[in-house]
């Protein structure tokens, strides 16, 4: 079943947060600079406890990754800080990654293959880090240009190599993000046959008509998706020759959070509180359906027809005068898991094809989804 | 996406605007309302570009008297079949003509019968794309 917890007050929102590998362990951070650590998450979430409560920033933590494999975490805040956390003997040891920027980061992701990490930053450059064993501390290169503006997503292609980039300046870009020190030979990934760029150089960019809020690749590296504030998906395919983009203009309010299901399906968390899929079927992208469905309404109480019972209904009725049903139902949304935009979305389980997924929000909650579950239309999305 | 756009345009697209006035108008005493309306909205490119705000009003006046034109009950045929990309650039319209007092009446129950077809998302966009009508 798929349900929705109050792990933290309302008033304190989430803004991030991550799995381990075994998903037996949470981190996330209430909308202030501590890192939480919750235990025992296998068991139903009202049994979840509070293991560490880790403040080593000085202000709000904005991105949490949780590598599965090293089991490293990094966080990174508005203080232009991000820590690299490792745990031995019982203990989260911190450790400070110095990234250069003068202005506040928005989110951080571990490479696939661990070994680096990137940080979007309100200083318009993409810090890339990895670690130097002779100094034993992560060091940055920069990605800069061409940005003219926050960067506010990232995303790793799954060779590690290449990283997508999502800016306040309404553009998606693909630079190549290949570091000599730590990465064996350069890998092209879906743009096998172009001349192989350097560190920082950028291969594409895509114009939306908004701010970038988020960016994705598929599980197979051959599509990126992006979504924009102006309530629009943009999916990128990649197929040998020029990428191929399509715009997916929907009815409701923008994304601020994307994750490919399969390479054929999309999530997308947003302003409406609400995850929606969006699917190829074969002959383009668009949007499915939603993933919180409204239970069915419950029967109407049976209608009184004699005497004193019909009088009482007829004065119970005029009570309602004014009143339309349809306004009613349009304003209560007391219904869905999430009471505000969705802000964070995680795949939880360990396979390509994600079949269950977590999302967070600033109302506090976070909701765990199991796809196989849930009332949608399972084929059309490629599951 | 009009490249290269610059002031001197300005005065063939406003004789363009003149063009499609002329038509519209013709149109709309045919009481044809959907091809008026469409043809109200066709070819938006150049006039988004200009800077020219006398371009813009031009246009903008050739929209609204086909807006006028149509009485309240017909608005739903109207905006039966049209491109959801006619219907942004429409919900746009509404917009700049709910910033004066004129036609508030008629102009709310547009945005109401538009907003049931293009969803918050058309709101959304047509407040965040930099290319105003």
């Amino acid at each position: 079943m798929s349900q929705a917890h109050q792990i933290v007050p309302t008033t304190d929102g989430i803004t991030a947060h991550a799995w381990n590998a075994d998903r037996t362990e949470l981190a996330l951070s209430p909308n202030n600079n501590e890192l939480i650590i919750f235990e025992n998450c296998q068991a139903p979430m009202s049994e979840w406890r509070q293991k560490f409560k880790l403040t080593e920033h000085d202000l709000t933590i904005s991105g949490i990754d949780w590598h599965p494999v090293t089991g490293m975490i990094v966080t990174c805040a508005h203080d232009r800080n991000a820590f690299v956390w490792t745990y031995s003997d019982g203990v989260w040891n911190p450790s400070l990654v110095i990234l250069r920027i003068e202005y506040a980061a928005i989110d951080c992701k571990w490479s696939p293959d661990g070994r680096k990490f990137a940080v979007a930053s309100g200083a318009k450059c993409v810090p890339v880090c990895h670690y130097e064993e002779e100094n034993s501390w992560w060091v940055s290169k920069m990605i800069k240009k061409p940005h003219k503006s926050t960067v506010l997503c990232v995303a790793w292609h799954p060779n590690s190599q290449l990283i997508a980039t999502g800016s306040s300046d309404f553009k998606c870009r693909l630079f190549s993000a290949y570091v000599d020190a730590t990465d064996d030979s350069q890998d092209m990934g879906p743009l096998t046959g172009q001349n192989p760029a350097s560190f920082a150089e950028m291969y594409y960019d895509w114009s939306a008509n908004g701010w970038v809020h988020c960016v994705d690749w598929s599980p197979s590296g051959n599509v990126l998706a992006f979504g924009a504030h102006d309530s629009s998906l943009h999916v990128v395919t990649f197929g040998g020759g020029e990428p191929v983009t399509q715009m997916v203009r929907f009815d409701f309010l923008p994304l601020c959070t994307i994750k490919f299901i399969s390479d054929t399906s999309i999530l997308g968390g947003g302003h409406d509180c609400n995850p929606a899929v969006f699917a190829d079927s074969g002959s383009g992208w668009a949007f499915s359906e939603f993933c919180d469905k409204k239970p069915a309404e419950e029967k109407k109480a049976e209608v009184a027809t004699s005497g004193a019972a019909a009088a009482r209904a007829m004065f119970q009725n005029k009570t309602k005068t004014g009143q339309t049903q349809s306004k009613e139902a349009m304003n209560d949304n007391s219904w869905q898991k999430h009471q505000s935009p969705v802000t964070f979305m995680q795949q939880l389980n360990p396979a390509s094809t994600c079949s269950e997924f977590s999302t967070t929000a600033l109302d506090g909650r976070i909701a765990v989804w199991k796809l196989a579950e849930m009332d949608l239309n399972h084929g059309a999305m490629g599951l | 996406a009009v490249v290269g756009y610059t002031m001197a345009d300005d005065a063939a697209v406003l004789a363009e605007v003149e063009a499609r006035k002329g038509s519209v108008t013709s149109m709309v005493t045919q009481k044809n309302f959907v091809g008026a309306l469409t043809a109200a909205l066709a070819d938006p490119e150049k006039v988004l570009a200009s800077k020219s705000a006398n371009v813009k009003s031009a246009n903008a006046a050739v929209v609204f008297q086909v807006i006028e034109a149509i009485e309240d009950k017909e608005i739903d045929g109207v905006l039966e079949g049209l491109d959801p990309l006619v219907m942004d650039l429409l919900m746009k319209y509404v917009y700049k003509g709910l910033g004066t007092p004129e036609n508030a009446n008629s102009l709310l129950k547009w945005h109401a019968k538009v907003l049931e077809r293009c969803g918050p998302g058309g709101i959304v966009r047509s407040m965040t794309d930099r290319k105003t009508v």
